[in-house]
């Protein structure tokens, strides 16, 4: 087991990804610096490189986190905009304030250095750069959309385009880092050299709020209460509700249409027999031995095609009376 | 409501799988009639190499990964196919599709099936293939289990195996709407959502458990078969993904509240109005997001 994480608790959620590295195969160098204020990496030793990346892959991961709230909350944004605004700010802001301004930074570093290294790379390095670019006016914009919007707005059309504009960004924002880590992750550790890793981990960066539960609750207090919660419902309209109260003109419909489904699966089974019977015809004195049961089921189902219909509908109606009733009756106890 | 692509979908299987499980067919005309399912998926995802390398004593397993990709994360993933039946050409898709939004290997282990091979054997070649990826030296905080359905339930009741044996436990695991109680027991979901799910039906749940524990019921409550029943201290993260309308709603809920209680850190995903086991219907937007969350999910317990 992994005797660094515990619980039941978004605070401890967030913190394991910064906790629980100790022991990897490819990262097997200590836990890394994770204190409060500015975060270096002192020492030049053989895991500079090791440490820097996991720095980075652990940046990732809580980026990771905070696409899947925004992928979650922005279906909502048109159907509940007073309670998904607030946490959709904070995660935004969140974004602008740590991954854009020092996370992307430093990926900017470490990719100039591989480029300065090896420029097999250097069209697809330079394409992410602008990426990152990209993205902080991506966001910057998708920040400022939302805090001007009132919730009548939201509720509109604006609330449909902002939806739409998260979700592209979502997207966006998790194939770069797919293709991050899919190529440059991968080439970084064999290009870069001992002097190129001290220089990049020199850089002090700041704690991610994120990694720091405390700090997270202090400044993004919305972003912290969602992330803790640990039953979600999701749908593709932002009216998702789990209700397992009967739904009786739902249910009866449904069923109508598996009576249909299973008909027309009986009447596929008895086609499937009568051909397979007419197929083992030989002598024309068979045709009777060969011909009554057929006859007879098929009468039998075109029997049970007129019955189970009726016998639905009997019960349908049966249904519709008995709730008219019950409604009547309250109604008339009154008078 | 769900969208156009969601509700043909919910009617297709209604009109053809949910039939055709409720149907008095033997486990041979079950398993033809799934194989004619198959020929819709294609046998090798475009842009992913199989290779049969490391193979597992009583069951094939294969790894999928990405050309041209490399990564140290494994997904070890359960395929569904409720313990009797499978359908590798579509698990093998949806695998492949989580290895692209994850950036991992895939490693498909195809345990051994009911009823020629009834409970405990599935669970053994689980655990088993579980044991190969630690002595090939790949780390435990590198895999990530995956499973759905009756894979789910063997994710979970793998979890608990792993732990009770002193093995490192992975980093995460997922469960796709798993078959967590065996025991089938008749409220909540199982009956409010008999006529709402598309794909299963109560009919299927009675006919396989038997066949599952080979007639053996004393063993239904076994944490191992029903993992709902089972402590889960001490495991690693957990995500759990279920339909709103699914026969198994209750059982990835009572999953995750157990986990909670005994403080692990279970998310669950309850998604409106698909049906059981979107997330290998790639038509459908809501089986690329549900990846992406559970790519996400990956991400956070593997950096």
């Amino acid at each position: 087991m992994n005797p660094t994480f515990a619980p039941d608790r978004a605070d401890d959620r967030l913190m394991m990804t910064t906790t629980r590295k100790t022991a990897t195969k490819k990262t097997g160098n200590g836990p890394r610096g994770v204190g409060r204020g500015m975060r270096s990496v002192s020492a030049p030793t053989p895991t500079l490189a090791d440490s820097f990346m996991l720095a980075l892959r652990e940046d990732h991961a809580r980026l990771s986190r905070v696409l899947w709230l925004i992928d979650e909350l922005a279906v909502h944004l048109r159907t509940d905009p007073e309670a998904t605004q607030p946490v959709l700010l904070e995660a935004m802001r969140y974004l602008l304030a740590y991954q854009h301004t020092w996370h992307h930074p430093r990926e900017d570093r470490l990719f100039a250095r591989i480029n300065a290294r090896d420029s097999r790379h250097r069209a697809d390095l330079r394409a992410l750069m602008r990426e990152h670019r990209a993205g902080l006016r991506a966001v910057e914009a998708l920040v400022q959309g939302l805090d001007r919007a009132s919730a009548a707005k939201l509720r509109r059309a604006e609330g449909t385009r902002l939806a739409r504009s998260f979700t592209k960004y979502v997207g966006h924002l998790r194939e770069h880092m797919r293709h991050e880590e899919r190529v440059f992750y991968a080439s970084a550790e064999s290009v870069l050299n001992a002097a190129d890793w001290r220089a990049l981990a020199a850089d002090a960066v700041p704690n991610d709020p994120l990694a720091d539960s405390a700090q997270l609750t202090r400044e993004y207090p919305a972003l912290a209460r969602h992330l803790a919660l640990s039953v979600r419902t999701l749908s593709s309209d932002g009216r998702a509700r789990v209700d397992l109260h009967p739904k009786p003109s739902r249910d009866r419909a449904t069923r109508l249409v598996e009576l249909y489904g299973e008909l027309l699966h009986d009447g596929f089974d008895l086609m499937r027999e009568s051909v397979h019977s007419a197929g083992s015809l030989r002598n024309p004195l068979d045709l009777w031995r060969v011909a009554a049961p057929i006859f007879v089921r098929s009468g039998t189902f075109a029997m049970r095609c007129v019955t189970q219909p009726a016998h639905f509908a009997q019960e349908t109606l049966q249904e519709v009376a008995e709730a008219a009733r019950s409604a009547w009756r309250p109604a008339s106890g009154k008078r | 409501m769900a969208n156009w692509q969601t509700t043909t979908a919910n009617l297709f299987a209604r009109l053809t799988v949910k039939q055709l499980f409720r149907r008095e067919l033997s486990v041979e005309n079950m398993r033809a009639q799934v194989a004619a399912i198959e020929r819709v998926f294609p046998r090798h995802p475009p842009g992913f190499e199989i290779t049969h390398d490391h193979p597992l004593p009583h069951c094939d397993a294969e790894w999928i990964s990405k050309k041209d990709s490399p990564t140290d994360r494994v997904l070890l993933h359960f395929p569904g196919g409720a313990y009797v039946i499978r359908l590798p050409n579509q698990e093998r898709a949806m695998l492949a599709r989580l290895c692209h939004f994850a950036n991992a290997r895939g490693r498909l282990v195809c345990y051994r099936l009911a009823p020629e091979n009834p409970y405990p054997a599935g669970l053994e070649d689980c655990v088993g293939a579980y044991r190969q990826l630690l002595d090939l030296g790949i780390a435990p905080d590198r895999i990530v289990l995956t499973g759905i359905s009756a894979g789910g339930a063997l994710v979970l009741a793998t979890l608990l195996a792993l732990r009770d044996g002193g093995v490192p436990l992975p980093a995460g695991a997922i469960a796709m709407s798993p078959v967590a109680d065996l025991t089938d027991s008749a409220e909540g979901s199982r009956t409010a959502n008999a006529t709402r799910d598309s794909v299963l039906s109560r009919e299927l749940g009675e006919s396989i458990r038997e066949l599952y524990v080979g007639g053996n019921a004393a063993r239904l409550r076994h944490p191992y078969v029903s993992p709902v029943f089972g402590k889960f201290d001490g495991l690693p993260p957990l995500l759990l993904q279920v339909g709103s309308d699914e026969l198994l709603l209750d059982d990835s809920q009572r999953c995750g509240e157990r986990a909670r209680a005994a403080g692990v850190a279970a998310d669950v995903e309850i998604w409106d109005d698909v049906p059981h086991g979107w997330q290998c219907m790639p038509f459908l937007k809501e089986s690329d997001r549900a990846l992406e969350h559970c790519a996400d999910f990956i991400r956070v317990c593997s950096p």
